[in-house]
């Protein structure tokens, strides 16, 4: 750990989301704190493990404390601040003040940025292992709305952009990623394939689309987008994307699309573009049961899966670590609740055996 | 007109106003510092408390609902709530209820949805729980909706 930034005085919270009389927990560079606050203006801190109390000080509408020794005390501001809402980030605190600092931006502290609009700037508290919250700050009430709105667009930039490896994309093989009903009217349904995140949507003339999640313009995610019925409208700067090409209507840009089939009342798709494989089930009808989150790689899945006649069960690796079954049934004679207790009996045991 | 002071930030306050909102009751907001519910004077301990006795008679919900959103309150990262939660939404897409336990919404429905809906600030993605966010989207194209400010 930087003995600098260990002996600087951190924000751990703001002074209006602590509750009198209830203990309030967080984290600052990996340490777990305890925050309480007895009344008023008057605010205790201690690690978790130790319960030993830090040194403390209220300031400028937050709880600030320290694990080393500050060599002096917390810094003045040029004009009062208010507090306007706390993000936690899966960011490191450099990137978001990064991405604050721009032409007349000061930094009194090394995790602080102030600037002169009413959405005044943020105090950013290193939370540790790549994470960081937002705590962020106005010069008055139309300014906290204005901040909460600016940081709602910038944080999934900040993410989408972490040093994260890539995954790579599957083999080839045709995997089930929704089902036909999952895609309501006007929803962008969110999943992922591989690591690879998906916005699958249906158009309003019923055509279905498996979508790359992320707007080819800044990397914002599609899924917190508007689907218009004929395209969707990224979150972001309102650009459009049109159903079938994923082209822009106006710019030279388009979204990463793959093929979406649907059939057996399952939405399919390929990342590789690889030939159609879809297993063949006859012309019986066949009903999608739900399908089952479970917190572990299809290898550990596959393994588990029962043989029963009247279901087929087919994986969609989520990531390395979640995978998703997806069943099929032409048994009348089993409900989809009996169905359900099965599949959840079944996530319950292969979590406790993977954990 | 009733008038409604809270914390504009609290979620507390956010459950009243969404309430009145969505009901389409009139009231006064009255931004307060502090987290106390008052509601035309009279002071709640906690939002659940405010919500059942506010609630116009169609508004109601089972007490169950006001169980499972304390929960929530509490517990904002428990995975196990959110797929009770998505799992009695999914059938309850099949059987006519696309709200919690009912037909059309109710405060089980406000109770949970500041949770849900800014399950993120838990470090909760709902990408496992897709009637969930099927259930928030009903939640958001209601006359009257407002998101958190």
């Amino acid at each position: 750990m930087d003995r600098v930034i260990l002996d600087e005085w951190h924000v751990v919270a703001a002074l209006e989301s602590l509750l009198p009389g209830r203990e309030f927990s967080t984290r600052l560079l990996d340490t777990d704190l305890t925050l309480a606050r007895p009344a008023g203006d008057i605010v205790a801190a201690w690690p978790a493990a130790s319960g030993k109390a830090l040194p403390v000080c209220v300031r400028h509408g937050h709880v600030w404390t320290t694990l080393g020794t500050p060599p002096r005390p917390l810094f003045d501001l040029p004009f009062p601040v208010i507090a306007a809402g706390s993000v936690a980030t899966g960011v490191p605190a450099d990137r978001v003040l990064d991405a604050f600092l721009a032409d007349g931006a000061v930094t009194p502290h090394p995790y602080c940025v102030l600037r002169e609009q009413s959405a005044a700037g943020v105090f950013i508290q290193p939370v540790g292992n790549n994470r960081c919250i937002v705590h962020l700050l106005a010069r008055d009430k139309a300014g906290q709305a204005a901040a909460r709105l600016e940081f709602a667009a910038l944080k999934p930039i900040l993410e989408s952009q972490a040093p994260e490896a890539r995954p790579q994309p599957g083999t080839g093989a045709w995997y089930p990623v929704a089902s036909s009903s999952d895609l309501t009217p006007r929803h962008i349904f969110h999943t992922a394939l591989a690591g690879q995140e998906l916005a699958v949507w249906r158009d309003d003339a019923g055509l279905a689309n498996v979508w790359e999640n992320r707007c080819p313009h800044r990397g914002v995610r599609l899924t917190i987008g508007t689907n218009l019925g004929t395209a969707l409208r990224c979150q972001y700067h309102g650009w459009e994307f049109a159903s079938g090409t994923g082209r822009c209507a106006i710019l030279p840009a388009r979204v990463t699309t793959y093929p979406c089939v649907e059939r057996h009342g399952l939405v399919w798709t390929s990342l590789a573009g690889a030939p159609e494989n879809i297993p063949d089930l006859g012309t019986a009808h066949w009903q999608p049961v739900r399908a089952i989150s479970v917190e572990a790689p299809l290898s550990a899945v596959a393994g588990e899966l029962p043989e029963q006649e009247g279901l087929k069960l087919f994986l969609q690796p989520i990531s390395g670590s979640q995978t998703v079954i997806h069943g099929l049934s032409n048994d009348p004679a089993v409900s989809l609740r009996q169905h359900d207790d099965m599949l959840t009996r079944l996530r319950d045991r292969i979590e406790g055996s993977t954990a | 007109m009733i008038a409604l002071a809270g914390s504009a930030l609290s979620r507390e306050t956010y459950r009243i106003r969404l309430l009145f909102d969505l009901a389409g009751m009139a009231y006064e907001p009255n931004d307060a510092s502090d987290l106390t519910i008052l509601a035309d004077g009279e002071r709640f301990e906690d939002a659940w408390r405010a919500l059942s006795r506010l609630a116009p008679p169609d508004w109601q919900a089972d007490g169950r609902w006001f169980a499972m959103a304390r929960r929530l309150a509490a517990s904002p990262a428990e995975t196990a709530l959110f797929r009770e939660l998505d799992q009695h939404l999914w059938f309850g897409e099949r059987e006519g209820q696309p709200f919690l336990g009912s037909e059309h919404p109710t405060v089980a429905d406000i109770g949970c949805f500041p949770e849900v809906s800014m399950s993120d600030q838990a470090g909760v993605s709902l990408l496992p729980y897709p009637a969930l966010r099927r259930w928030a989207d009903r939640i958001r194209a209601l006359p009257g909706f407002k998101a958190f400010p």
